[in-house]
This record gives C-alpha cells, sequence and structure tokens, in this order.
C-alpha cells in the first residue's frame, strides 16, 4: 500500500507537473488537459484546481500589430500621419481599451496628449473591431464638436504598426472629483456658489453636443477638468451616442462581429457609471437612452454637490458597483432633504426634476437644466421651484441690492443731515479703495496665473501678453522672475541679395553677409542697419561668397568667394584693400588669429597659406597630398590652428612652429566645418555622413581631447557654430534649414526654416548660413534665402537653472549666506562653497568625518554652522571660513540654527529633542525632551538677539521660549495638526509653520494669533500620497513673500499680507531640503537630498552671469544640468 | 502616543474598508505605520543613515503600505500581528525593488483613470447579458488580479514577480513584459507559464487563509 502524501505535498506534486504540462502546450505540443488529469490520477483534483486558477490568469499571446484588422476606415488607414513627428512623453492613462500620452508636436511647437488604442492582446477578433469602433466613434464625435467646453481634436491618425490615434489639446487642472473632495474639506476656493457654475458649463457644452445629434452617455465628475483659470471641459466621449441625420440610431461603422451584432444596437448592454448612470442605462433600455439621459448624469453630480457623496452611496462609503447598481434598480437615491437640510429648496428642485426616474419628466435637454442652474445663481425665477409673489419680492430686492440701498441712503439723509452723509461717504470711499485695491491685485494674480500656464505650454507672445497686463504695483519677485522667461523676439529683415554667408566680428556688433553674386553687406547687429555694402568682383567667372572673416579690429573683413583669390576690404566705407594671390584653387575657408595682419586660408589645391595683410603675400604653407583640406579655424588665442579634411581627418598645429599635436577623426566622411567655440575650451568639427542624408556634429575637450558630445542633424551640413556658454549648437544644412541642438540634452530643440522662420524666399535656396551672435547668450542669427534673422529664444529658461552634482557624492544640504553671494552646499562630509552669482567654485571645506546634514548661516552672516551625523558641530566664521569651534552634540542631530549675538545654538536631536547652548557650554543649558515634541516638526529657532526660542511642542502648538532657561513665554496654537518645519520672518514679526491640510499657518508675533492661512491651491490631497509635509520654509527680505518647498518636491510661492497663492510648480524630485531667497536680487535657491539644485531667477543680468559659470562647473565636471 | 492596537480593531477597520468605509484606511494607516517605518529603519539591511535621512525610503513605505491595502483582496488576517508581518513582507519586497537598478525598477501603473464605465472590452464574450451579470464578473476578475497581487509577494524569485505583476495584475503587452524583463516576449510568456501554478497555489493557501506558514516558508 502506497503512503499518500499530505494534501500540500499533493499540491506540490500538482504544481511542478501543470507548470510542465503548461509549458509543454506553450511549446506547441497538443496536449489536452483531462487526459492530462487522468494520466495523474492521485492529484487530479488538485490539478483541476490549479488549472482552473491559472486560466483565469493567464494572458494571451503577443499581438504584434494590427495587420488585416477589420473595419478600419480605408479613409484613415490611407491617411499621412505623422505620428513619426511626435516627441512621445510619459504615459499618462491606461485603460480598456487605450492610453494616452504626453506627446510634443516639434513643427508647432506645442505640447498634447494622444490617445491611442492599446496594442496588446486580444481575446477575440471582434472585440478588437469593437475596441476600434469605439476609439473611432469619441474621433469623430470630438472632432465634430466645436465648442469652448469640449477638447478639440487634432489629427485621427494611424501609427505604423496599425493602431489608431488621435490628438487633443493638453488639459491642466483638476477633474470635478477632485473639486468635490476640496469642497467636502471647506476649501474656500471652491465653494458650492463656483461648483455650480462648473455645472454651468458641463450643461452648456452637453447642450451643444446635444444640438449635434451626440450624447455623452458618461457624464460623471471624473469625465468634467476644470483647468487652472476655471475653464471647463467635457471629457471622454468614447461612449457617447451618435443620431443619424434621419434621427436613427447610428448603426456601426465596423464591419459586423462573427455574431453579427453591432455595438450601437446590441440590447442588454451597459454603458455608463453607476452611480452617475440613469435608470434606463441601468435597465439596458438603450433604445430610451437620449438627452435626458446626460441630463440625469449632470443631476446626480449636483446630488453629489449638495450632498456630500453620489446618488446611492453614504458620504465616506463605496459600495461596490453590482450593489449600486441594484439599488439604481430598485428606486431613486436617499432624498437630499435628509443629507443637506439647509439647501435652498430651489436648488433642491433643480436637482429633484433631473434625476426624474422617467426621462419624459426631466429637464428637456441640457440647456434647459443649465437655464435653471443660472436662474438660481441669479437669484431669479427657477422653473422646477414654483414659488409665490412674496418670494418673488424677495429675491427682486436681493437682485437689486444696490438700488434699494441707495434708496434707503437717500432716505436716512434726509431724515438725518448733511454731517452724516459726508460720513457716510467717507467710508464709501474707503470700502471703495479697498475693493479697488483687492479688485487689482486678484487681477494680478489672475494675469501671472494665465501667464505660467501659456509659459507652460510654450505660448511665449502670449505669456507677455498677460504679464504685460499685470498691474504694475503689484509686481514682485514671481513676475520679474516669470517675465524673464518669454523670450522669442525674432528680429527679420529682408535682403535684396540671395545670402550665402554671414560672420559677426569679434565683438558681436557688427554683422557682414555675403551673397549669391558677390555682394556684400555688413550690418550693425542690433538694428540691421547697414553700415557698408560693396560687391567682391568675379574671379575665374565665379562670385558667390562662400565665406567671411573680419580681423581682430574689426578694420578689416576678408571675403573667400568660390574662386581662388580672396580680397580684403575695409569694413567702414566698404574700400577695396587688396587681394591675395596663390591659391590655384577655390578658398574654402579663411580666419584671422589674433594677429590683425596674418590670415589664414585653405583651399582646394590641397594647401593651407598663412598671408600678410598689409603686404598682401604669401608668408607660409602647408601642403598635403592625400586630401584636401575643407576648413581652417584659429584659436582664440591664437596659438593653434585646426583643419578638416576630404577624408575625415581633423589636424590641429601649433601655430609657431606648425608641429601637428593632435589628430582627431570622422571615419568614412568629408569634414564639412571645424571651429573652436569663443572660449577655446571646446573644438567642434562636423561631417555629412555620405551614405545618408545626416550630418554629425562632434564637441572635443580642446585640452584633452576627450570627445565630450555627439550631435545629430538632418541634411547636409554646410556650416555649424557652436555657443558654450548658451549650451547650442547650430548646423546650418543644405535644405536651406538651421538646426538649434541643445548640447547637454544633444536634442534638436529647434529647427529654423524658410517658413517657419518667416524669410521671404522667392525660390528653394540651397544657401544657408548661421552664428551665434558673441557674448549674448544664444543669440543665434541665420541667413537664408532672401532674409536674415535673428532669434534669441532657446535659452528661454534662463530664469530657471537646474542642475545635479556629478559623480558618486549626493547633495545632502545647502544653505545661502544671508548676505554675500555664496552658496554652501554639504555633499557628504564635504562642504563645498560656490559664488551665489556665477556658480564658480570658491572653496572646499572639510572638517567632518561623517556626513553633513544641515548647515546653517547666523542671520548677521558672520558666523556658519555645520553639523554631521555623528553630531560634531562646527562653528566658521563665514568670511574667511577659518574654524572657531568645535563641539559633539551627540549623533542624530535634526536641526541647527544660531542667534546673531550673545553666542546661542539651537539644535534638535532625534533621541535628546531640543537643546540649547551658549557660549561655550559643553553641554545644554536646558533641554526639551522628545515626549514634549510633537514628532513631526522639526527645526527649532531662535531669534537673532538670542533671546529666545520657538520650537513646536504640540500637535498644534508652538511655543516661546526664554533662551537662557527654557522658562515657556508664550503658545501659539494653530488651526491644525503641525507638520515639518517652523520660519521665523527677518522682521521677527511672524512664524510660520506647515500644517496637515494642506496649509501654512503664519503667526503674527505681534498679535499673538494667527495672521493667515495659505493654502497650497492647484494641490489636492489626491497628489499626495500622505499628509503633505513642508520640508522648508522661508520668508523674503520684507516679509512680503513667503516661499515654501513641499516634501514632493513641490515649490510654493504666497503673498503674505494677502494670503493669496502666485506661484505652485514641481521644482525637485523629493524632498526639498534646503529653500534660500536672496534677499537683494529675489533668487530662490532649492536643493533636494539627491544632488539636485535649481535656482529660480528674475535679474536677467545675474540669470546671464550664472549661466556661464555654471557652464564652466559643468565642463568642470562638477555638476551636471538637468532638463 | 498612540494607544497599542488589539487584534479587534485591525480586523474591524479592515472589515470596514472592504465594506467601502474610506476613514477606516487612514486609521489603519495611522496604526500599522509606525512600527513599519521602525522595521524598516532598524531591521533590513539598507545603510541605516540614508534609511534615516533617505525620505524616500519612508515614502515608500508608506505608498507600499497604501497600495497594498487598496489592492488586497477582500480577505481578513488572523490578527493585527499577522496583517502587520504581512505588510513588512510587501514593504520589504517593495524596498528591494526601489534599489535596484532604474530600468529593472517595476512601476505599477494605475489602471483606469480612463474611465471606469460599465463597458468594459475585456468582457466582451458577456456582452450580451444583463447589466448585473457584465458588473459580476467584472469584478470577478478584479478579484481574481487582486489575489495575484498579493500571491506574487510570495514568490522568491524576483524575476517571477515582476513577470506576474506585468501579466496577470497590469495586463501589459508581451513586447513591454519583454523588454522590462530582458527576454523575448515568448520568452517571457514561457516562463510565466511555469510561474502560473505556483502563483495559483500560493492564492490557494492564502484564500484558505494560510498566511502564517507563507510568512514562514517565503519570509
Amino acid at each position: 500500500m502506497s503512503f499518500l502524501p499530505d494534501r500540500d505535498s499533493r499540491f506540490a506534486q500538482a504544481e511542478a507537473a501543470l507548470a510542465d504540462y503548461l509549458a509543454r502546450r506553450e511549446g506547441g505540443e497538443p496536449l489536452e488537459f483531462e487526459r492530462f488529469c487522468a494520466e495523474h490520477d492521485e492529484i487530479a483534483a488538485e490539478l483541476q484546481l490549479l488549472f482552473r486558477t491559472c486560466e483565469s490568469l493567464d494572458r494571451p499571446p503577443h499581438q504584434d500589430s494590427f495587420a488585416g484588422l477589420v473595419g478600419l476606415p480605408e479613409s484613415l488607414a490611407r491617411a499621412h500621419n505623422r505620428f513619426a513627428d511626435y516627441q512621445v512623453g510619459e504615459r499618462i492613462a491606461r485603460g480598456g481599451m487605450g492610453e494616452i500620452v504626453a506627446v510634443h508636436d516639434p513643427v508647432l511647437r506645442r505640447d498634447m496628449v494622444m490617445k491611442i488604442v492599446r496594442g496588446d492582446d486580444w481575446r477575440a477578433c471582434d472585440e478588437r473591431a469593437r475596441r476600434v469602433e469605439r476609439f473611432l466613434r469619441e474621433a469623430r464625435t470630438t472632432g465634430q464638436l466645436d465648442h469652448p467646453g469640449i477638447v478639440p481634436v487634432h489629427e485621427l491618425g494611424v501609427h505604423s504598426d496599425g493602431r489608431p490615434y488621435f490628438t487633443m489639446k493638453r488639459v491642466r487642472g483638476q477633474t470635478l472629483a477632485d473639486l468635490f473632495a476640496q469642497h467636502r474639506k471647506g476649501d474656500i476656493d471652491w465653494s458650492q456658489a463656483r461648483l455650480l457654475i462648473v455645472l454651468q458649463r458641463v450643461c452648456e457644452a452637453t447642450a451643444y453636443a446635444h444640438s449635434r445629434g451626440a450624447i455623452h452617455r458618461d457624464l460623471k465628475p471624473a469625465n468634467v477638468m476644470v483647468g487652472d483659470f476655471g475653464e471647463v471641459y467635457v471629457m471622454d466621449w468614447g461612449l457617447s451616442k451618435l443620431r443619424d441625420d434621419a434621427g436613427q440610431p447610428e448603426t456601426s461603422s465596423v464591419g459586423a462581429s462573427s455574431s453579427g451584432d453591432s455595438l450601437a444596437t446590441m440590447e442588454g448592454e451597459v454603458i455608463g457609471t453607476p452611480c452617475y448612470m440613469s435608470p434606463e442605462q441601468a435597465a439596458g433600455a438603450q433604445n430610451h437612452v437620449g438627452p435626458a439621459t446626460d441630463v440625469y448624469a449632470i443631476g446626480a453630480m449636483l446630488y453629489e454637490l449638495i450632498c456630500g457623496s453620489p446618488p446611492y452611496c453614504v458620504e465616506g462609503r463605496a459600495p461596490p458597483p453590482h450593489a449600486v447598481l441594484a439599488r439604481l434598480l430598485r428606486g431613486p437615491p436617499a432624498p437630499l432633504e435628509h443629507c443637506a437640510p439647509r439647501t435652498p429648496a430651489e436648488l433642491l428642485a433643480i436637482c429633484d426634476k433631473a434625476m426624474r426616474r422617467d426621462p419624459r419628466q426631466r429637464f428637456v435637454d441640457a440647456r434647459d437644466l443649465a437655464s435653471d442652474l443660472a436662474a438660481f445663481a441669479e437669484d431669479r425665477v427657477v422653473r422646477a421651484h414654483r414659488t409665490g409673489p412674496i418670494v418673488e419680492l424677495r429675491k427682486w430686492i436681493r437682485r437689486n441690492r444696490a438700488l434699494t440701498a441707495s434708496a434707503a441712503m437717500a432716505l436716512l439723509a434726509v431724515l438725518v443731515g448733511s454731517v452724516w452723509i459726508a460720513r457716510a461717504n467717507r467710508d464709501l470711499a474707503g470700502a471703495l479703495q479697498s475693493q479697488v485695491e483687492t479688485a487689482r491685485f486678484g487681477a494680478y494674480r489672475s494675469n501671472l496665473l494665465l501667464a505660467q500656464a501659456e509659459l507652460e505650454a510654450g505660448n511665449d507672445e502670449r505669456a507677455a501678453y498677460w504679464l504685460g497686463e499685470c498691474p504694475e504695483r503689484e509686481r514682485g519677485w514671481e513676475w520679474r522672475h516669470l517675465a524673464l522667461r518669454p523670450l522669442s523676439n525674432d528680429r527679420r529683415v529682408a535682403l535684396s541679395m540671395e545670402a550665402s554667408a554671414l560672420a559677426f566680428d569679434r565683438g558681436g556688433t557688427r554683422l557682414a553677409v555675403g551673397g549669391r553674386e558677390g555682394d556684400v553687406l555688413v550690418l550693425r547687429s542690433s538694428d540691421f542697419d547697414v553700415l557698408s555694402a560693396f560687391r567682391v568682383p568675379p574671379t575665374d567667372n565665379v562670385d558667390w561668397v562662400a565665406d567671411l572673416a573680419f580681423d581682430p579690429t574689426g578694420g578689416i573683413l576678408a571675403v573667400a568667394t568660390k574662386g581662388a583669390i580672396p580680397t580684403l576690404w575695409r569694413v567702414d566705407d566698404g574700400g577695396y584693400v587688396g587681394a591675395l594671390v596663390g591659391h590655384r584653387s577655390e578658398v574654402v575657408d579663411l580666419s584671422f588669429g589674433l594677429d590683425p595682419d596674418v590670415l589664414y586660408t585653405a583651399a582646394a589645391d590641397g594647401s593651407i597659406r598663412a598671408w600678410s595683410v598689409s603686404q598682401q603675400r604669401e608668408l607660409s604653407r602647408l601642403d598635403f597630398d592625400a586630401a584636401l583640406p575643407t576648413s581652417l579655424a584659429i584659436d582664440p588665442a591664437g596659438e593653434r590652428m585646426l583643419a578638416g579634411f576630404s577624408d575625415g581627418a581633423i589636424l590641429e598645429w601649433e601655430l609657431g612652429s606648425w608641429c601637428v599635436t593632435t589628430r582627431l577623426e570622422f571615419p568614412g566622411e568629408s569634414v564639412a566645418q571645424v571651429r573652436y567655440d569663443p572660449k577655446g575650451q571646446l573644438l567642434m568639427a562636423s561631417s555629412n555622413q555620405p551614405s545618408a542624408d545626416r550630418g554629425i556634429t562632434r564637441l572635443w575637450m580642446a585640452r584633452t581631447h576627450e570627445l565630450w558630445k555627439e550631435l545629430r542633424s538632418d541634411g547636409v551640413v554646410l556650416g555649424s557654430q557652436v555657443d558654450v556658454d548658451a549650451g547650442l549648437v547650430c548646423v546650418a544644412s543644405s535644405s536651406g534649414d538651421v538646426a538649434v541642438l541643445s548640447i547637454d540634452s544633444e536634442d534638436a530643440i529647434d529647427q529654423i526654416g524658410l517658413v517657419a522662420s518667416g524669410l521671404r524666399h522667392r525660390k528653394p535656396t540651397a544657401f544657408c548660413a548661421a552664428d551665434f551672435a558673441p557674448a549674448a547668450l544664444g543669440d543665434l542669427h541665420m541667413t537664408s534665402g532672401h532674409g536674415l534673422l535673428a532669434r534669441s529664444g532657446f535659452t528661454r529658461r534662463t530664469s530657471d537653472f537646474h542642475f545635479e552634482s556629478s559623480g558618486n557624492d549626493r547633495m545632502q544640504f545647502s544653505r545661502r549666506h544671508p548676505s554675500e553671494p555664496r552658496l554652501a552646499i554639504a555633499t557628504d562630509s564635504t562642504i563645498t562653497l560656490l559664488d551665489s552669482r556665477t556658480g564658480r567654485h570658491v572653496a572646499t571645506l572639510e572638517q567632518h568625518e561623517e556626513t553633513v546634514n544641515c548647515v546653517a548661516f547666523t542671520r548677521d552672516g558672520r558666523r556658519m554652522l555645520s553639523v554631521d551625523d555623528n553630531g560634531r558641530l562646527v562653528e566658521w566664521d563665514a568670511r574667511d571660513y577659518r574654524v572657531l569651534r568645535k563641539r559633539e552634540l551627540g549623533a542624530s542631530v535634526l536641526a541647527v540654527c544660531g542667534s546673531d549675538a550673545s553666542d546661542v545654538i539651537v539644535f534638535q536631536r532625534e533621541d535628546l529633542g531640543i537643546g540649547v547652548l551658549i557660549g561655550d557650554d559643553p553641554a545644554p543649558r536646558w533641554t526639551l525632551a522628545p515626549s514634549e515634541l510633537p514628532g513631526e516638526v522639526f527645526k527649532p529657532l531662535v531669534t537673532r538677539d538670542g533671546r529666545r526660542v520657538f520650537a513646536a511642542t504640540g500637535e498644534r502648538t508652538v511655543t516661546e521660549f526664554d533662551a537662557r532657561d527654557g522658562r515657556p513665554l508664550r503658545t501659539l496654537l494653530a488651526p491644525t495638526r503641525l507638520i515639518g518645519v517652523l520660519a521665523l520672518s527677518p522682521d521677527e514679526q511672524f512664524v510660520a509653520a506647515g500644517c496637515d491640510d494642506f496649509s501654512v499657518v503664519v503667526w503674527s508675533l505681534v498679535r499673538g494669533n494667527v495672521e493667515r492661512r495659505l493654502l497650497f491651491g492647484a494641490y489636492s490631497s489626491t497628489e499626495f500620497l500622505q499628509t503633505p509635509v513642508v520640508t522648508s520654509l522661508e520668508f523674503d527680505a520684507t516679509s512680503s513673500r513667503l516661499f515654501a518647498g513641499l516634501g514632493i518636491g513641490v515649490f510654493c510661492a504666497w503673498d503674505l499680507p494677502r494670503g493669496e497663492l502666485l506661484l505652485c510648480a514641481p521644482a525637485l524630485r523629493g524632498w526639498i531640503t534646503g529653500l534660500d531667497v536672496d534677499p537683494v536680487g529675489g533668487r530662490v535657491w532649492l536643493t533636494n537630498h539627491r544632488g539636485e539644485l535649481r535656482v529660480l531667477e528674475s535679474d536677467p543680468r545675474v540669470a546671464a552671469e550664472f549661466a556661464r559659470g555654471m557652464r564652466m562647473e559643468i565642463l568642470a565636471g562638477r555638476w551636471r544640468k538637468r532638463e | 502616543m498612540t494607544t497599542p492596537q488589539t487584534h479587534d480593531e485591525t480586523i474591524d477597520l479592515l472589515q470596514r474598508w472592504h465594506g467601502g468605509d474610506r476613514a477606516a484606511l487612514g486609521e489603519l494607516l495611522e496604526r500599522h505605520l509606525p512600527k513599519l517605518r521602525e522595521f524598516v529603519r532598524t531591521r533590513l539591511d539598507l545603510d541605516a543613515r540614508h534609511v534615516r535621512r533617505d525620505q524616500d525610503s519612508l515614502d515608500l513605505t508608506q505608498h507600499a503600505a497604501v497600495r497594498v491595502l487598496e489592492y488586497m483582496p477582500r480577505f481578513v488576517p488572523r490578527d493585527g500581528q499577522q496583517f502587520q508581518a504581512l505588510l513588512r513582507r510587501i514593504v520589504t519586497n517593495a524596498l528591494i525593488n526601489e534599489v535596484r537598478a532604474p530600468k529593472h525598477r517595476l512601476r505599477e501603473q494605475r489602471n483606469g483613470g480612463y474611465g471606469d464605465s460599465m463597458l468594459d472590452l475585456r468582457s466582451s464574450p458577456h456582452s450580451s447579458m444583463q447589466p448585473e451579470r457584465a458588473i459580476a464578473a467584472r469584478e470577478q476578475a478584479d478579484e481574481t488580479r487582486a489575489w495575484a497581487r498579493m500571491a506574487l509577494e510570495f514568490l522568491d524569485d524576483e524575476c517571477d514577480r515582476q513577470l506576474v505583476l506585468l501579466a496577470a495584475v497590469d495586463e501589459r503587452p508581451w513586447n513591454e513584459i519583454g523588454e522590462a524583463t530582458e527576454m523575448t516576449p515568448d520568452a517571457a510568456r514561457m516562463r510565466f507559464k511555469r510561474v502560473m501554478p505556483k502563483l495559483a497555489n500560493r492564492i490557494r493557501m492564502l484564500r484558505e487563509g494560510r498566511i502564517d506558514e507563507l510568512l514562514e516558508q517565503f519570509g
């Protein structure tokens, strides 16, 4: 008799056997499960159980494409699709039918979203067809509806694998579901009145759709988007139903499925979301679905607004869908009077009528519903609610309050006398003034938010418009910061010639443009005013200007035509100076060094020659047999020469000795151009790939010749230039376009073609040249065809710098000196000092052996404190950074703060709590034990005079202590639980702290009460995984602005006196550990624990300087730029 | 200071959460997160300094705990202690996943957001059913995925956990799964076939409430 294994053992055997079975079947073996079970009779039951579970988890095989997709409209399949043109970004959402991804259209330079059908597993062919049909329905429905409340469809196309997609405007904002949640939490920004307006807009968009024969069928708060400026969109028309012209339900345009059914006519199909689904939808009676169905859904949303939870749901509970459906089929939801007894009767009546179970008793359509909602908002007669004459009179009085108030005032004036009138007028004037100021600030804030949105969307001109609309008196740091960003300011000028070459003088003040017929113009860079003009006589019957070069003084211009004789001209008057005769073939490039009397030329006769300009004779030459020189450059120091050759070789010589010092290569390609960057730090060379219409540009470190970057561009390269400060390379190609590439991201960030640039042309041209204006940070000039264009918009974020420390060390903390341009950054056990204006490295301080986790300056800027993980506290002289004192505080110090005078240091340790050191105290003078601290707040504060200490001592309290003896002086009470950090204003009149209800509380120390509660605005609870931690808080110098960094990397700025949010945007990844405000320039510094530094700038001069400085730091390898 | 939780309270909160009481989630987190964080700080084999100051790990802990509760199938552990042990197992896996190279890091995606409407083409074979059956079918599919999501935490092999998450829970296409796991789609699918019985057995044990055994055997 065999021993029967226990149950688990049998399951283990079944597990192994089934794995083998499934693998073999997957491999193609024709196995039957029943037979397999029979062969394993002793574990058959276990096999059956596991197999059933496996079947429910299994996925069908991979499907590569939609090839042979049934029912895809032929017109769509044939349509030109631009899918390959889009830059695909992050996936935003994914559902049963498709995906939504963010895309960028580089041609029109706008961000959009793309909906694309999911290309994964299908269970059945007819399901695939149905999925596509629904997708196309949404695209067509939305595409046919032209209303501000319906997101427009831009393009409907087909992916290369056959999947249809369409692109739409990207809407940024919140869903109505989010706003309902905020309303329930008591957010004053989203009152019931305001949300009723949103519902009105939903009605208007839906009513328009009804007028066009479309019924949404899935209206719900999650399908309504409210943009940042209150614009309302009805989304997701994928379940919509369209009527044909005869008013009959539309039959599917997709070929019939295998069962012969079509989507629209299938009985029993459930469409909608239970809580907002009408009774006729729940019953599956699609033939009864009409505009009244959408009315019901809007009524259900109104119900949720009034009651606080959707119909058939109790507040705070989410029953499973089947339970909701069952309740819906049984009868109406709980009466609103029970859950919201104080709701005005008119509003209840509106909701009740919208949600009648019989569709014929509801509002006829959404327009009708909108009309009654508007009537309610304007205190007019609501048709859904019958009233009497007295009620109507009261409403009339309320509506005409001003009129009745004036009448009352007139009566009182007569009764009381003129003195009373004068007093009333003064009060009125004051009230009006206050209203004007409020309105002006409101306008400022609205325009600021509009400008932010336009900048995010890449609409610089419109952003500049909104910024211009901001009242000047209200403009603060945030305005100056945003105003730096819109930089697209093209300047164009038409030329009478077809331009073929372009060059700047050394200072960038003058620009020479050469043309196809030998014409040369010298222009003033700033306004394109013509300074001089001349025509180069043809040589060898060729007069096409190939290259231009100013001498170092800017007085002489050397011109190379496609002939063999370069000529020299006076810049000021265009007078002829002379010609350099000697080359036997066309001169391809020329360049001056530091000596204005020496010109270098390269020619197709295989020689590179040096010439005396004054004597117009050859000084020396190099001859080459194996390949022809194609390009030539002299470094800014005048010490080296670089040349490119037709065989891909790049040689560098030392000019004095003519010794070759370096050889680089473009294997198998011809070098189109070589250049040094204006500071001589980089070598640049461009070549053309012979087999493809593409160019390659490489950048090498000038000193080490280490290859740094390789960039690719389209078209045959005619010329290229580099602007290291701006991090840009421009490549002019034979297509007449100039590509502008970012060095850091190696991406093309612009492609300026003839059309996009607005340059006029008579016919397509292959002439194109471009150069960056010296010392003008990314100011590109290009000429193509008959036009000259100057564009400076590529470094659009010169007000926003984002870097991360390179290498393995991670920056942990940073702090700015309060008055000097110094930034202290703690990276592991080292403190690095940077010049905060230029970003240049100043010094490295090494006195810690463990990771430094906190750095602080005293407010007078005389001392710096640093503490590491072991609790070593080092006090530094903040002027020369010599060590003043070291102390051991013990491990796990979280924060430290020092006073100016009286030598008081306050610190917080995890285990000890808060300790206060005075003078040379080896141990804390007094402490606050951890049990007395709430545990969610850290960073105690000390006043400048060292007399008072502030610390969070309870869940909702901050206590002010006497610093000497720890005696409590006062307690500040917060409205809700505190979490995060504390901050003290520079004038020591305010203390701020983060709260767990998505706000910051600010106390007035003068009055001892709450001065302001500042909300995070757009970031609701759904954005936070847990309680929102305010990780950094700073006041500006005048206490008119408060800045906060949040635990999710978001940066906020408020106008403190008015308590209004001005800026709120993601800034860094994760926990913002450091936030500093430059009190003079209004610059904001942000750092996190991942080694990232971000600087938000408002001063253009400082911004440019900082950009250059950080560029050097990047080249030195100390920082990397984050895009 | 929080009062020590009793098993009744944890079970009661779980049952309320399963019943749709959203407030119960917050209470559950409030009761169990401090211990979980302490566990992460002191017991896991990570650099304590980084963990203590690395708010990402603590954020991740809370994030993982929230996701567990969101996807957890409708079962009730024996008591709060078992519940805490389960959370630790899951959070440990999540943290291990987090320290892997970025390209291997799993990113659980949130399905939906595109509309949790009742028209679900995945259930198209039942499309001629009455509404209640369509809803029931969908709920059953969701429940199966929830069990799979929990059972995968008891697979020892990280690659297997990835596979199950991507294939059975997130239902990603095989080419994406192959890319994420550095296998060809066919190889990924083959491996998934082999893992499924193991997963099914884990699901069986979970449904039978044998969490202690699973924790002991695979924890």
